[in-house]
């Protein structure tokens, strides 16, 4: 049941840092997948050859992939002009460096980044590992805390101007770039502690990354094209069912599941489910 | 023919109507060069004779055609990130009879290349909806699913290792060789011929500004079907061809790595230019093969490294970076004439 549940939290995280850079930036970011494999071997770098405890790698963690970001917005992103063409290359490359290093450094094995906390809590006969509880609090604080962020605050309200209407909010003072790069930032940060759930919960190969890139465009794909809100539910939904369907079906027949549900819906209501024009 | 002219202004100079004796006097030394390239490419098996040699050539020939064909789509505004299924369509529609019904090559090559036609033209007619980088992600994740019931089809596709002891063609490699050249050549005519008749005016209107576009009767989603089901025909034929040639089809061959593999050689060659996909092969594959096979593992940093420098210095790719220069050599020329004429006059 907690398994469902953090899955789905785990997609939601992706799905709305992958929407920030989309919406705000109109970036096909094919690099997500990779950042998300990066930061789950930085955190299991930092806890198995540093020996960090879980509770410093993981935030550390979390800022080099903000920082990260901010620096790839910068010299990567910006000059690209949203060219589309040409920021698909830089994201192909970037996502070929990062593969690639772990690819050669780490070797193709299956990693798992230690639990944080060891042992089990639980009523009567159901245990669960305390630190998949501990993780999916903290990924419900996290969720709350952007919702807070997208709806209350003062950046918020600018990138919610910059998704509306670029030349709109330039006109009123909003400087793109900073927003741009809080966005790319925060997209980062949000595949950082995906990706560090994931690490510790299930193994960790260089090429999750690419399941993972897939799993959040059918997500957003689902939810509607440019809304914040869709990918919530959306998210909840695909837990479910990669998280639960597993145990009475085959994983193939999940999958070919999932992937129908996505093109009836494209030929139906191809703006998705909490989609607008 | 006329209204597709006027809607569209922008259209690259050389359409198939609207060419002067001019233009065409201009690219008779590009032809010229082309058609020296082939022959000296006919005439190589006669001097090289090592095999691995041999072996990368009939690669490049098989992925020029599929670059080529992935541009043939995307000149009507799909940046289809689904070529890979496309091509391992065309590859297990080939393989399975050829594996389990032992029907001759010359009956299966074919029949991947149909098969991938009428599934491309199928699966691309719900994504017609979808436009610029929604189109990218949703074919993404196409290739995806078609992959994945590749995979799920138990004995009859091999699972994930893959379908092997599909029936070689030949024996001699050589034999090979002058396949996939013919096919190259036979699939770059075809498109060359596609890309500048009116069909490919109206893809590039359509690419340009659907709406209007429509406003003179061009159908989008028409047009936009036919350039998919146009491109995935030649990748099915390429695929096939390839997998009996390799004697296997293995679902990894076509998954997002080779279609995004695809995808760089046609922008590091140049997406706006007819032969930038050829260059872009050319590029990515020949030259790390013949000349960092030590590398092995670092390649793919040269390849990043490569697709960076190209897209912070050449966004047009190398062919655009050559059109760009000859056109200020030209002008230059004829600034020279001018101002002899000038001064003789």
């Amino acid at each position: 049941m907690i398994n469902v549940v953090l899955l789905g939290v785990v997609y939601i995280l992706m799905g709305v840092g992958f929407a920030f850079i989309l919406n705000l930036l109109g970036i096909f970011n094919l690099a997500h997948g990779a950042i998300f494999v990066s930061a789950a071997y930085g955190c299991y770098l930092m806890v198995v050859k540093l020996g960090l405890p879980g509770f410093v790698a993981f935030p550390l963690t979390v800022l080099a992939a903000a920082a990260f970001g901010v620096l790839v917005e910068r010299f990567l992103f910006r000059p690209m002009k949203a060219d589309f063409n040409r920021t698909i290359m830089v994201c192909i490359a970037l996502s070929t460096i990062l593969v690639t290093t772990f690819n050669r450094f780490m070797g193709t094995r299956a990693l798992s980044i230690p639990p944080f906390i060891a042992g089990t809590t639980g009523i009567g006969p159901y245990k669960v590992e305390t630190d998949r509880i501990l993780a999916f609090c903290i990924g419900i604080v996290i969720l709350v805390a952007i919702i807070l962020f997208v709806d209350r605050s003062r950046w918020g309200a600018r990138m919610q101007a910059v998704t509306q209407n670029r030349e709109g909010a330039a006109l009123q003072g909003i400087r793109f770039g900073q927003i741009a790069a809080i966005a790319v930032a925060v997209g980062f940060g949000l595949a950082a502690i995906g990706g560090v759930f994931m690490g510790t919960l299930y193994n960790l190969t260089p090429f999750v990354g690419d399941v993972t890139l897939i799993k959040v465009l059918m997500l957003v794909i689902l939810a509607g094209l440019g809304s914040f809100n869709g990918i919530f539910y959306v998210g909840a939904l695909l837990g479910v069912l990669y998280g639960a369907l597993p145990v009475v079906l085959n994983g193939a027949v999940v999958d070919a599941l999932a992937s129908i549900m996505v093109l009836a819906l494209l030929i139906i209501r191809p703006r998705g489910f909490f989609g607008h024009e | 023919m006329n209204e597709v002219m006027n809607i569209s202004p922008a259209v690259e100079e050389s359409t198939a109507t609207g060419e002067t004796s001019r233009t065409k006097a201009r690219r008779w030394p590009g032809m010229s060069v082309v058609g020296a390239l082939f022959i000296v490419l006919a005439l190589l098996p006669l001097g090289i004779s090592g095999s691995y040699y041999m072996h990368v050539l009939i690669l490049t020939f098989v992925y020029v055609a599929i670059a080529s064909s992935w541009r043939v789509v995307s000149i009507s505004g799909q940046f289809n990130i689904a070529i890979g299924a496309f091509m391992g369509i065309g590859a297990y529609a080939a393989a399975i009879p050829s594996v389990w019904l032992h029907w001759p090559p010359w009956v299966t090559i074919p029949l991947g290349a149909v098969a991938a036609t009428i599934l491309g033209a199928a699966l691309a007619f719900p994504f017609a909806r979808l436009r610029t980088i929604y189109y990218a992600m949703g074919t993404l994740f196409l290739g995806y699913v078609v992959i994945n019931l590749i995979t799920a089809g138990g004995k009859t596709t091999g699972m994930s290792t893959g379908l092997g002891g599909v029936q070689p063609l030949f024996g001699d490699r050589r034999y090979y060789y002058y396949l996939t050249l013919g096919l190259m050549i036979v699939s770059m005519f075809s498109m060359y011929r596609f890309e500048f008749s009116r069909i490919g005016v109206r893809m590039k209107a359509v690419s340009q500004s659907h709406q209007v576009a429509a406003s003179v009767g061009i159908g989008e989603r028409r047009n936009r079907i036919l350039a998919v089901a146009f491109g995935s025909f030649f990748a099915g034929l390429m695929g096939a061809v390839y997998c009996h040639y390799q004697g296997v089809a293995s679902p990894s061959s076509y998954g997002l790595g080779a279609t995004l593999w695809i995808i760089m050689y046609v922008l590091v060659g140049g997406i706006n230019s007819f032969w930038g996909p050829a260059v872009g092969v050319g590029i990515l594959m020949v030259i790390p093969e013949f000349f960092f096979r030590d590398l092995k593992g670092d390649l793919p940093y040269v390849t990043a490294a490569i697709l960076l420098i190209i897209a912070f210095t050449m966004p047009e790719g190398i062919v655009g970076l050559l059109k760009l220069a000859r056109d200020r050599v030209f002008a230059r020329l004829r600034r020279k004439e001018v101002d002899l004429d000038a001064s003789g006059g």
